[in-house]
């Protein structure tokens, strides 16, 4: 089950630990709006008491994919050029590097990607918000579901056929995701970093997206006779006898 | 191997979801559970390599669950198996043999408690003729839409294991 967000109650989840605090990172997310009208917000980290102190991923009213950053309110935006429809389970990847550009990139689509080369972080950023924008303004909060949020501290590759995988299975430069919440079901937690979400307004519940993820090792079962036994006894590899 | 030992075990994290009608990850009580819908058919599968000391004496395969929401009415399940054969079997589309059935088996008693049904294949074209060593897919449906028996039990059946064993 992934969290469902409605955006007439102002529901959102919220931390104010926050797993990155410069760049570069990246972000990924599952997410499915409802209606996408006036902007759908996925991911935010901000300043929750300025205007304009910022980076988000949300949904633009065209069904573009959007990542802006606000510096002390100078910034910028990344748009995709494919678009998202509601009630369809869709992939947002967003990079910002440490030179300051910014990408953004829906369903794995590279070739469709939006760039922007010179962004900046917020100065004071102090809340992470999953499902509306870390603001003192309008919040942009979420109609839709959001599953597999997850965030690096540093450069991830999208690739197409990667985005199936639930993101443990995406290593970045420096390894595993610093933040990662499955959001299955009322599970409002970074499985990484262990940073718990208040759930804000009582989000719900909603099927959860189509991911892979990180199996167990399968262990068939052996036939061990023991010298002298009256009968065979069985274990698990890799188990004592 | 013996008959009624155990060959492979399943949980839901080893699910590879069909791209669509997939059964969806879930959690109770942090136990995670793959949730198979009530009104339309819904699938999970795994892949797996059939240990060399199967003995050909066939498969059965035990589903454990639980009812999401209900205390009555009946579940069927069904399950298939692809071979992988070696150099003859080409992956870019499927091909599981025919799905064999539980038949319709009745929700536990208490909405969380575990049921425990199998569903048998006879060595041969019944298991695609799956032999020993050689990959394979196994597919699981709850057929939520009456095709082979009356499926009537309201809310999600939560699968928890799947066990393979020789029959």
């Amino acid at each position: 089950m992934a969290r469902k967000f409605n955006d007439a109650s102002s529901e959102d989840l919220s931390t104010t630990t926050l797993p990155v605090s410069g760049l570069p990172f990246t972000i990924q997310a599952w997410f499915r709006t409802h209606d996408h009208a006036a902007g759908k917000t996925i991911v935010s980290i901000g300043d929750i008491d300025a205007t304009n102190d910022y980076w988000t991923v949300f949904v633009l009213t065209n069904g573009k994919l959007r990542f802006r950053t606000r510096s002390n309110g100078s910034g910028g935006n990344a748009d995709t050029a494919n678009t998202i429809t509601d009630n369809v389970w869709h992939h947002a990847h967003a990079h910002f590097y440490a030179s300051g550009s910014t990408e953004v990139i829906l369903d794995g689509d590279s070739a469709n990607k939006g760039t922007n080369s010179s962004q900046a972080y917020p100065v004071a950023a102090d809340e992470l918000r999953i499902g509306s924008r870390v603001t003192s303004g309008s919040r942009y909060y979420m109609d839709g579901e959001i599953a597999e949020l997850a965030i690096w501290d540093s450069f991830v590759g999208a690739r197409l056929g990667s985005k199936i995988f639930n993101p443990l299975l995406h290593q970045g430069t420096a390894g595993i995701p610093k933040f990662y919440a499955p959001l299955i079901r009322d599970e409002d937690q970074d499985r990484i970093g262990g940073i718990l979400l208040a759930a804000n307004n009582t989000p719900s519940v909603a099927p959860h997206p189509r991911v892979i993820f990180p199996a167990p090792p399968l262990y068939p079962a052996q036939n061990i006779v023991a010298a002298g036994a009256p009968h065979p006894y069985y274990y698990l590899a890799g188990a004592a006898a | 191997m013996a008959s009624g030992d155990t060959l492979l075990v399943f949980t839901p994290l080893h699910n590879e979801p069909p791209a669509a009608n997939y059964a969806q990850v879930d959690q109770r009580n942090a136990h995670s559970v793959l949730d198979f819908d009530a009104s339309s058919d819904e699938e999970a599968v795994f892949g797996g390599v059939l240990p060399r000391n199967y003995a050909g004496g066939g498969l059965t395969v035990t589903l454990v669950w639980m009812a999401s929401t209900a205390n009555s009415g009946n579940v069927v399940w069904q399950a298939a198996i692809e071979r992988h054969q070696d150099d003859i079997d080409d992956l870019n589309s499927d091909s599981f043999a025919a799905l064999n059935g539980s038949g319709a088996v009745a929700a536990p008693s208490t909405s969380g408690e575990t049921g425990y049904d199998t569903i048998t294949f006879t060595d041969g074209a019944d298991m695609d003729s799956l032999a020993a060593g050689e990959s394979f897919r196994l597919k699981i449906r709850r057929d939520a839409d009456d095709t082979s028996a009356t499926d009537s039990m309201a809310g999600d059946a939560e699968l928890l294991r799947v066990e393979v064993k020789e029959t």
